[in-house]
Order: C-alpha cells, then structure tokens, then sequence
C-alpha cells in the first residue's frame, strides 16, 4: 500500500524570518490511518499541516501528496452566506460538477453527521459544533483521499468536542479516509488516533503508536497510563 | 412557512444564478449603454425651462434626469471600483505603491479641474458627459476605499479554503471576494451616493464655468433648479426643488439603502 503523505527532509522558514518554522521533517502517513500531530504552540504543528494542504511551499525537502485534499478550519471557514448544504456542495461546484452530484454527495455527507434537518440553516444560525459539523462534511464532499483538521475543537466546550469526537470517528470508520489532524490536547490526541507524532522546537522528535484498543475511554486504566506516557514524552522530549 | 419560503429560493441556486448573474450583467451593460447613447443624442444643452413658470411636468424631468445622472455615474463607479481595489490590494507590493498615489487622487478636489473638464466636453457636444463624469469622479474614491478595506478584512480561513478546493479567476470573484465584500460594497454605495448629492449642485451648474455662459447652457436637473432659482430670487422654486431632492434622498434611504444594509448582515462573518 502507497503512502499517501510522505515528507522528506521538509523545512520551512517564512519569509522575513530567520527561525525555521520547522526543520528536517521526515514522515510517512500511511493510507487509512489517523495520525494526530501534537506539542506545544509554535513548535510547527499547523505549518506542516499547511504545507501537506499546499497552502505554503517548503523551503527544503520534498512533499508527495494527492492533489485533492479536504480541509477542516479551525474557525470552520463556512461562507455565512451560503446555507449549509450549499456550503458542503461549495467544493463540488468548484470542480465544475453537476447539480445532481452535489445534492447527492452533499445529502450524504450531510446526513452522515446528523446535519440533515439543519441543511436550509445558515451558519449564523448554528452552534459551534453544528458549524464544525458543516466543516466536516465540506471537507468530505471535496471527495478527497486526505482529511486535514487544524486543531477543529480547540473553541468549543468539552461537552460539544466529545460528541464531535465521536462524529469524527464515526466518518473515519465509514469512510476510511486519510487523516492528519493538528490538536494541543494530548487526550484528544489518544483517543482518536493511531499514531501521535510529537513535535517540539520545530522539529519532530517522535512518532508513537497508539496500541489501545477502539472504543476508548478517558476513564480507562490503558487510556490513562499511555495518556501519561505521551505526556512524559513531550516534558522529556 | 415564510421562512422555508425564503431558503427554498436559494436552494442549489449555484449552477443556474452562475448563467442568470452573467447574463443580468451583461443586460445591465447593454442597457446603460442604450440609454447613454440616446441621452447624449437627444438632450441638448439647451434648457427651456421658464424658473417663473415652473410646472410639474419640468419638476418631475428634473428629478428624473438627476437621478439618471447619479445612477448612471454609480454603475460606473462601481463597474470600475473592482479592478481598482483588486488590482491595489493584489500584493503587498502593489499596495505599498498604488495606496498613496490613490490617496492623492482621492485628495484632488473634483472642482479643481471641474471647468477644464467641461470644456472639453462641451467642445464633444456632451454636456451629460460632462455631469457624469464629474459625479462619477466624486462617486468613485468612496467605493474604492470601502472595498479595500473589505478585501483587507476577507478571513484567512476563507482565502485557504478558496485555494484547497482549487476556486480561482472569476469563479473565486463571483463566489468568494465579491459576496465578502458586499457589506464593504454598500457602505461605500451609501457614501458614493451622499458624495453624489452634494456634488450635484456644481456638477450641473455648468452655466457658472464657461465664459460669458447663461442658465440655458445648464442641463435640467434638481442641482441647476436650485442654483439657479436662489440666483434669480424665485424662493418658491428653490424650495420646492429643495423639498423633492429630500423626498428623493429619503425615499432612496428607505426603499434602497435600508433593505441593502438589512441585506449586507448575512454577508458578515463572524
């Protein structure tokens, strides 16, 4: 199976800067898997995630990516505007495709996070995670390999991002998508993923896999103990 | 009910308004374009008004062709203010250089090349041009501003999004920049318009800018109604022009702007 997501000797240094952003960062992602990107704020996190999305030109190395990649905002990004469905079918018609298409990818995807009664609404008209959602499912429409989410829940409530955890899992499982997902939440991080990369000093000191079993709990004897060993490993790093 | 109503029209209006907004633009061009052509044919600098015997008839030309003149002079403005602040806002660079050089253009009082302008015009034969391209100067800085500082304020968030899904060209300006830009839009409409009303006294008081010229030389409208009323002493004429161009203004407000700016608020991000 091809890895979708393969960086090499990636660096970047932004213009006006003399810090790197990030530097010598290799990694792999494989198809299907979860990988969450965690550390400390500044360490590079979102930079990598721009970079995999083509939003930025590394300054060294090389990127292989798919061309299509779906993207989740942590803002949400919707056009407030359009209503929800039009913005889920925004990536579709951008592509030049049918009105028969975007209905129908788009009440499948709309449907697939619970947003089915709320399609008409507009998104001043929405909560945060019901934004989120619409994000999401954007993301989705856009029928693209990769799904990137830049820290998606980092301005809701905890309540609203545990049930968006679960709605995130859900559209992972169904549709057995590539996702690279950027958090600061080291729980979120092991709950959700297979691999953590941990970066810190914009580099990328290591990569661990997630050997808990799904679903997991928060309250979980496992959960906690690779919870503290994640945190160790980020102190320690 | 009213409400599924009012969704139901925008329901997967993408494909089809793409053709209908095109097409409605280029009806609008056509359009303006027709009018113009026989406004400068058929009116003639000459004006036959009587200020003794003003009737109701002249009273609702002069309106009219006011108005015509202003909105004719918007569209324009508003036609050209796009690539204007597209093209001061397309780099850094670009921004760094066009910014001043339009801020002294701005600065540039309209009047001071007022009667120039006018000359030139009237040696054209286009007396309108002359009035329209005066307000339009005056319309046109106030659009250009509102809309750089709408182009300024377009979330990041929202230009990513635009580049992931690949919207770019025309489709990124039709779908994106220009429904971003829409509450920018109409303030500057708004202030474009106002800048319009004060101007419209000059603007078509043409007679006061060419020598030895006379009340005939000036186009009919509210603006020369009330110049040249309060220079010939007919106060009753002056304020009943005065009184129709507040009524115009304020029924405009109510029935333009107000539902405009209603309107705008669904543009807002958050």
């Amino acid at each position: 199976m091809i890895n979708p997501i393969v960086l090499k000797n990636i660096g970047k240094t932004y213009f006006g800067s003399k810090i790197p952003a990030i530097s010598d960062i290799n990694l792999e992602v494989k198809k299907n898997e979860f990988l969450c990107l965690i550390g400390p704020s500044g360490c590079g996190k979102t930079t990598i995630l721009k970079l995999i999305a083509g939003l930025e030109q590394p300054t060294g190395g090389t990127i292989e990516k798919p061309a299509n990649v779906g993207m989740v905002f942590q803002s949400g990004a919707l056009l407030p505007w359009l209503t929800v469905e039009e913005n889920v079918a925004f990536p579709i018609y951008a592509k030049g495709g049918s009105k028969e298409k975007a209905e129908d990818i788009t009440n499948k995807y709309v449907r697939m996070v619970a947003l089915g009664e709320l399609k008409l609404k507009y998104p001043r008209e929405l909560s945060g995670g019901q934004k989120q959602r619409v994000g999401i499912a954007r993301a989705l429409a856009s029928e693209a390999e990769v799904l990137l989410l830049d820290e998606p829940f980092s301005a809701l409530d905890p309540i609203t991002t545990d049930e968006l955890h679960e709605y995130l899992l859900k559209v992972w499982g169904e549709t057995h998508k590539t996702i690279v997902m950027v958090s600061h939440l080291t729980e979120e991080a092991v709950l959700l993923a297979d691999r953590i990369a941990i970066m810190k000093d914009a580099a990328l000191k290591n990569i661990v896999e997630v050997n808990l079993k799904r679903p997991r709990k928060e309250e979980d004897k496992k959960f906690l103990e690779f919870l503290e060993k994640i945190k160790q490993e980020l102190i320690s790093n | 009910m009213a409400t599924r109503h009012y969704h139901h029209h925008y329901h997967f209006s993408y494909v089809t308004s793409k053709k209908r907004h095109f097409s409605s633009l280029l009806i609008v061009i056509a359009f303006i374009t027709l009018i113009l052509l026989a406004l400068f044919r058929v009116l003639t600098p000459q004006n036959t008004v009587n200020l003794k015997q003003l009737s109701a008839e002249d009273l609702f030309f002069a309106s009219f062709n006011t108005l015509f003149r202003l909105f004719v002079s918007y569209v324009f403005a508003l036609i050209l203010s796009v690539p204007i602040a597209l093209f001061i806002t397309k780099s850094k660079k670009t921004e760094r250089i066009m910014l001043p050089i339009t801020d002294i253009f701005q600065s540039v009082p309209i009047l001071a090349f007022f009667p120039i302008i006018v000359l030139a015009f009237i040696k054209l034969q286009m007396i309108e041009g002359a009035v329209i391209f005066i307000l339009f100067m005056a319309m046109l800085w106030n659009l250009v501003f509102s809309m750089i500082g709408g182009l300024k304020t377009i979330p990041e968030d929202i230009l990513s999004a635009a580049q992931i899904y690949k919207i770019k060209g025309l489709r990124k300006l039709w779908y994106i920049t220009i429904p971003s830009i829409f509450p920018y839009i109409i303030t500057g409409s708004l202030l474009a318009w106002a800048q319009g009303w004060s101007l419209l006294i000059v603007a078509e008081a043409l007679h006061s800018y060419i020598p030895n010229g006379t009340i005939t030389q000036d186009p009919l409208g509210l603006g020369s109604l009330l110049v040249n009323a309060f220079y010939n002493g007919q106060n009753s004429v002056f304020l009943v022009s005065l009184t129709v161009m507040i009524l115009l203004i304020t029924l405009i407000n109510f029935f333009v702007w107000q539902k405009l700016l209603h309107l705008a608020e669904r543009y807002k991000f958050d």
